[in-house]
């Protein structure tokens, strides 16, 4: 957009000015002011000089710019354009792929990885099947533990439980359920593990070390009978 | 002229240009048109590559979620020989962590082919070796890839009935190939451009196809009873110097096989086959002049280990199952009302059926018993002759809807239907008194187990199960369908039934199997083992107790088969029976109840102390683990009292003389 000078009589010639302009600028742009500049067909195309206010004065620093001149002059731009354009493309999609290469790698370091955990995941839960196998339990429990099974087994009548089935078990160990006959004089949980003369006879027993701390993991327990 | 010639130039030189333009045209036709599907087929093989990935195998589980079988995928080395540039130092630096020799890779390495296998599946650790030298870069042409491999993380716990899984990931043979196609994952693909490197190109075709795991299996076994089971089991099969065995235990009221233990010695490694009575193994020491115990080896016993069973002989092989068929007879003589639980029999001490002679494993005076004592005491006699108070279409009839003779519904690959003389072509005079003892027919162990557990279940047959369902990808269980329980004898007889076998193990032949305070109603059996040739050996047996605890509500169904050993059921079996019953009842969390009193009307069985020369067995051995096993010497009976005497052609007291021998009945 050109800028004028402020003068003294007024804006009449900045009018006039900016009048031309717009136009000149009318040929620039398809679609307004076309209609009124353009021509009969088969005759040259004569922009109008621009309405002037009665008793104003022409613009003398403003020259008309030849069509041709004018034409060659868009021409250049459009190329310009045309070649910048191209350009931005190219740079767009080698920018384009050098993400997608960027992606792709971490796509594949991602599926390595997921593949690698999957496998590990796999591995390890061999791991703890063969861990949990019965033969295993039995070689750690009979060959490192040296524990042994028992030469007899006592069966022993578990007292009836309010709301509930009697309890038994077996091996010299008495499930007697918190509360019951076998621990109420014990004062607290005596867990699962009551001596088995202890448990029929209703004795005090200690609970074992390893329980002691029940009523704190299994709060639920206490009271209940 | 000169026009002329250039005319002539310009012409020559168009129909040069229009030949070539018209080959080139040609040429364009034939490859895009004519042969387009061969070149891109070229075209595509040749930047286009296909990367398959396996379906995982869905993994066999036991009814807690542990794992019997499962697939886990392991590194597998190839190699692409024509990319490798120095064979020799690729082979040397592979060998050590491979494990292969030198030689052999080298080999391997040198072949004309664009793909050869260096090593399957290789162990984690040296897969970390190898993977560290393909880092390097010092391999080209050497790759790696992950193939599926069935691990069996209980060792060869239930071996034979989960079967085996080829090298291709397909089940051959047991629940591996009965349910291939729930187990089997589906494969996957990736289609994707490469460049000439072998990468991949960004951007470029990718069509990726995810593979689909295999569903699990869930079996209705119960992990630490079928260890309990085999573990007893072996050392019944060692203390029995016996060929082979079966125990099963099965949830009395679902009918769930809980544990199907299936051992041979590695030497009855065929199935199907008749093995003769073995020589003494050379880690047997017989008892000494001095009456010391015999004792065993350690280390010699430990070489002869009974191994997994090369097939799930409890669903594959039938067995002769003498007085435990007993149950059968009793039951459907008392459900039709051709004897009561007071009817007196007279048995005497031989008997003729068509002009044989068949005899009790005692000689006996005559005695009025009833069915109780005939069931505790295991009279071969008296069971013949409740038989023929039915007759033998009758008898056949009731073996059938006891399950015997018809496959199972869990259709096990292989699966026996057992061999039960039903035509009549089958038949001779005799059946009606091998049939009813358990001679003159032959079933599967889950058979025999089922016709038990029908007593246990109040006269109502369940269909065993072996399979409960499957877990689909989504995580949920999907239960199969079995069919519905069926009654076959009224709950009042099955209750009789229950009383009698009781009296089996308080004071008749199967004392050895006395569980107190659980109650156990039981049966032994024993029958004679036949020779490869036709006959049957006369000391030589096939052992079994079959049974229920508590008899009272009963929990567990279980039977144990000693086959081929010197010793009686009663010896062999009912020990074995009450370890491994006792076991489950205590893992069930399944408490002694209160005894209940005799059903009125059903006399109880009484004891006739050695009149019988009954053999009861041992007591009931610990668990423990020291190899506290007995052996008997060669001649199998020498702890037992009374030998059975019906040997063909021994005289019999009174001077009858046995033409055949049924049994041992016991």
């Amino acid at each position: 957009m050109a800028s004028f000078e402020p003068m003294a009589d007024g804006g009449v010639m900045a009018e006039e000015a900016a009048m031309a302009e717009e136009a000149a600028m009318a040929d620039q742009r398809p679609g307004w002011g076309i209609a009124a500049t353009k021509a009969p067909a088969g005759q040259p195309q004569v922009p109008e000089e621009a309405p002037r206010e009665p008793g104003g004065a022409p613009g003398r620093h403003l020259r008309l710019v030849p069509p041709r001149q004018r034409r060659r002059s868009r021409r250049r731009l459009g190329w310009y354009g045309l070649v910048v354009g191209f350009l931005a493309v190219c740079f767009g999609l080698v920018g384009l792929h050098v993400l997608i290469a960027e992606a792709q790698f971490r796509i594949d370091s991602l599926q390595q990885k997921a593949s690698a955990d999957q496998a590990r995941y796999e591995k390890l839960r061999l791991l703890v099947a063969e861990l949990q196998a019965p033969a295993r339990i039995m070689s750690v429990a009979e060959g490192e533990l040296g524990l042994r099974q028992p030469a007899s087994v006592t069966y022993l009548p578990a007292p009836k439980v309010a709301g509930g089935q009697a309890s038994t078990s077996s091996g010299g160990q008495a499930s007697t359920p918190s509360g019951s006959q076998a621990s109420t004089s014990s004062g607290g949980p005596a867990g699962g593990t009551a001596g088995t003369a202890s448990a029929v006879q209703g004795e005090t027993v200690p609970a074992p070390a390893g329980d002691a701390d029940w009523p704190t993991v299994k709060p639920y327990l206490s009271g209940t009978p | 002229m000169t026009a002329g010639r250039s005319a002539w130039r310009y012409l020559g030189l168009m129909a040069g240009l229009a030949a070539c333009l018209s080959a080139v045209l040609v040429q364009l036709v034939r490859v895009q048109v004519l042969n387009s599907a061969k070149y891109q087929q070229e075209a595509d093989s040749e930047y286009v590559r296909t990367i398959s990935f396996y379906g995982e195998r869905g993994a066999i589980l036991d009814r807690n979620g542990y794992e019997l079988a499962m697939s886990v995928p392991m590194t597998t080395v190839y190699a692409d020989p024509y990319q490798v540039t120095n064979p020799r130092a690729e082979a040397a630096a592979l060998a050590g962590p491979l494990a292969v020799p030198e030689a052999t890779l080298q080999a391997e390495l040198s072949q004309p082919s664009g793909f050869v296998y260096l090593a399957h599946t290789i162990p984690s650790s040296q897969a970390a070796k190898v993977q560290k030298l393909l880092n390097s870069g010092q391999l080209p042409g050497i790759y790696t890839m992950q193939q599926p491999k069935r691990f069996h993380p209980a060792g060869q716990l239930a071996l034979p009935l989960l079967g085996e899984v080829g090298a291709d990931g397909t089940g051959l043979s047991g629940l591996e190939y009965k349910y291939n196609s729930l187990l089997e994952g589906k494969p996957g693909k990736l289609v994707e451009d490469m460049d000439p490197a072998g990468g991949e190109i960004p951007g470029g075709l990718r069509q990726y196809q995810a593979p689909v795991r295999g569903d699990d299996l869930v079996l209705t076994i119960d992990e630490p009873l079928q260890y309990d089971a085999e573990e007893a089991l072996a050392r019944a099969i060692i203390a029995a110097q016996a060929q082979s065995g079966m125990a099963l235990i099965m949830s009395s009221k679902t009918g769930d096989l809980l544990a199907v233990a299936e051992l041979a010695t590695p030497s009855a490694s065929q199935p199907g086959t008749l093995q003769e009575p073995p020589a003494l193994p050379e880690w047997f020491v017989p008892e000494t002049a001095s009456g010391t115990p015999e004792h065993l080896n350690q280390a010699a016993l430990e070489r002869v280990q009974p191994v997994e069973a090369p097939s799930a002989s409890a669903f594959t092989t039938v067995y002769a199952p003498g007085s435990t068929e007993k149950l059968v007879t009793v039951s459907a003589a008392l459900q039709t009302g051709a004897v009561t639980p007071s009817t007196l029999i007279q048995v005497p001490n031989t008997y003729d059926v068509a002009g044989t002679f068949i005899h009790d494993a005692w000689v006996h005076p005559t005695l009025d018993w009833t069915p109780s004592n005939i069931i505790a005491h295991s009279s071969d006699i008296g069971t013949v002759e409740i038989a023929q108070r039915m007759g033998l279409a009758e008898l056949l009839d009731w073996v059938k809807r006891f399950g015997e003779g018809e496959t199972t519904d869990i259709g096990f690959p292989g699966e026996s239907a057992g061999l039960v003389p039903f035509l009549p072509s089958e038949q001779s005079g005799t059946t009606i008194a091998t049939v009813p003892v358990g001679e003159g027919i032959a079933v599967t162990a889950v058979q025999m187990v089922d016709a038990y557990n029908t007593i246990a279940n109040g006269g109502v047959f369940v269909p065993p199960k072996l399979v409960s369902g499957y877990i689909g990808p989504n995580g949920h269980e999907h239960l199969f369908g079995y069919p519905r329980p069926h009654r076959v004898v009224s709950k009042l007889v099955a209750a009789e039934m229950t009383q009698m076998l009781e009296g089996v193990v308080t004071v008749g032949t199967g004392q050895a199997a006395n569980l107190e305070p659980y109650t156990v109603a039981g049966k032994t059996g024993t029958a004679l083992y036949p020779k490869a040739g036709g006959g049957y050996h006369n000391s030589y047996f096939i052992s079994s107790f079959a049974g229920f605890a508590p008899a009272e509500d009963p929990a567990v169904t279980a039977l144990v088969v000693v086959v081929g050993t010197h010793q009686y059921g009663a010896e062999a079996s009912a020990p074995v029976f009450a370890m491994i019953v006792r076991d489950a009842l205590q893992r069930l969390g399944v408490p002694p109840a209160k005894h209940e009193p005799p059903l009125p009307g059903v006399p109880l069985a009484t004891s006739i102390g050695n009149a019988e020369g009954e053999a009861a067995g041992p007591a009931l051995p610990g668990l423990s683990g020291a190899p506290d096993i007995r052996v008997n010497s060669g001649a199998a009976t020498t702890n037992q009292k009374g030998r059975p005497q019906g040997v063909a052609g021994a005289p019999l007291a009174g001077g009858a003389v046995a033409t055949q021998s049924l049994g041992v009945g016991h």
